[in-house]
Order: structure tokens, then sequence, then C-alpha cells
């Protein structure tokens, strides 16, 4: 099993609420591709201002979400993200399984290194 | 002075004087967040710019995992790509309207004009004072120029 992180950003300009309807559609996403995601995992970030604006924008709403897979493929998931009008960015990185097993991310048998911690 | 220290390492550091030593090792940093935007900006310039391992006293493995975050981190608008300093006047905006050097260009000058007959010395005197003041505005950069010399070793 492999760890995951993945940063969305949404429009600063959007609604509290519809960024709650748009994370929980890209939560629809992940699951469509096959990832169940603890909602525990799921952090959202107050609304935060850009170190740069970003096609006239200075702010936008960040969220963090950490995941676990067996390596299933993303690339829809992500296109879905790089399309919507909403998404300023996403970025999705590989946690390194030391980092991942650290933040009690990758359970017991299927991660050696875990396995060993424990 | 500690018991069992390397005799290599102290006429190592006779030579090269203090050898500095990173927050990361110091602070026992596992993995480099690129979220953690307080620790990168330790690395960074206030321009900022990627300090050079000289500068942070990182390990070539260190340096590397900071400068993949910082880049992360820069992506996701968390980080600065460039922070203009705004005190600097005059020479700060290269490549400007600068370079174009269109007839219109000298707006604070007097426009030159052959009829004029030659200036009174005392005015003479109040015009020898403009080259000096741009001087002053020149080793504001100078110390710039040479620290992006620096950075760009560590980039490429």
């Amino acid at each position: 099993m492999r760890a995951y992180e993945l940063m969305i950003i949404y429009r600063g300009d959007l609604a509290e609420d519809a960024v709650d309807e748009l994370l929980d559609r890209a939560l629809a996403g992940l699951a469509a591709a096959g990832i169940e995601v603890d909602p525990e995992r799921v952090n959202r970030w107050p609304k935060r201002r850009f170190a740069y604006e970003i096609d006239h924008l200075n702010e936008g709403y960040y969220v963090v979400i950490e995941f676990v897979s067996a390596g299933v493929d993303l690339s829809a998931f992500e296109r879905s993200l790089r399309l919507a009008d909403a998404v300023v960015r996403h970025k999705l990185i590989r946690l390194p399984d030391s980092e991942a097993s650290r933040r009690g991310l990758l359970g017991k048998a299927s991660d050696p290194v875990a396995a060993e911690a424990t | 002075m500690s018991k069992s220290r390397p005799r290599a390492k102290s006429r190592d550091s006779v030579r090269r004087g203090k050898k500095k030593v990173s927050v990361l090792t110091h602070k026992r940093v596992e993995y480099i967040d690129y979220k953690d935007v307080d620790l990168l900006r330790r690395f960074m310039s206030d321009r900022g710019k990627i300090r050079a391992r000289r500068v942070t006293g990182n390990d070539a493995q260190q340096q590397r995992t900071v400068a993949r975050a910082i880049k992360n981190a820069r992506e996701m608008a968390l980080l600065p790509y460039a922070n203009r300093i705004t005190t600097q006047r005059g020479a700060g905006r290269p490549g400007g309207p600068r370079g174009e050097g269109g007839p219109g260009r000298r707006v604070d000058g007097p426009p030159p004009s052959p009829s004029l007959p030659p200036p009174p010395p005392g005015a003479a005197a109040d015009e020898a004072e403009a080259p000096e003041a741009a001087e002053f505005s020149e080793p504001a950069e100078a110390p710039e120029a040479a620290e992006l010399g620096g950075d760009e070793e560590v980039e490429s």
C-alpha cells in the first residue's frame, strides 16, 4: 500500500458551503477510483492568502487529503481536478513510507516497516 | 571538550573555521514537508531565493529535499517565487522602459536645445550633484548580484 497526500486549492471567491460541496464531489471522484478516504484525514485550512497572484486571485481555500491506496490509476481523477474551474491548483504527492507510518497512515500488516516499529 | 571526539574532525575545523550545522540536523527533522512554510523560509533569502548550502549548513541530501520542498510550496503559492524589495529606486527595474531608449526617454532631464546659452557656473554646480545621486543608488544592487551568483549554483 502506498500513502499519498493530495492538496487542492479552491478559488477564494467561492462561498464556504460551495467549497464543501466541491470537496464532496472530489472525494466522490476518489471513491469512484476505488479509494476510501477517512473523513478525519481531510484537512481544511482556513482561507489563505497566496504568496503571489494566481489568475487575478489573491486567496484560496486549501484542502489537504491524506489517503492510502494500492496503486490505482488516478489520472482520470487528476484530469477532473485540472479541468474544474473552481480548482486553482492541486498537487498529489506520494508520501515516503517512513513518514506515512509516522502519521499513522499505513496499516500494520501490509507494511513491514510499520510492523517493525510497532 | 567531549571525550570521544575524532581527531580528524577537530583538525578540519581548524582549517576551515567553524562548521555550520543545519537546523535540520539540529532539530532532527526527518521529513521536510512542503507545507511547513516557517521551516522552509529559513532556507530562503528575503528575496525568496533558495539559500546556498554553504550558508545553511545543509548536507547534499538535505539541500536537495529542501529545494524540492520549496519548489513544491512555490507551486502551491505557499511561498513566493520572488520577493521584490521595494526600498530600491530607479535602478530597481531593469528591463523595463529603460531599455527602450526612444526619443521620449529623457523625461526628467532638460530637452537638448542648441539655442540655449551655456549655463552659468552656479547652475553647473547644481548639475554636478545629479550624477552623484545616481551613483548612490548603484551600490544597493551590488551585493545582490553577488548573491545571485551563489544561488545559481544551488539551482542548477
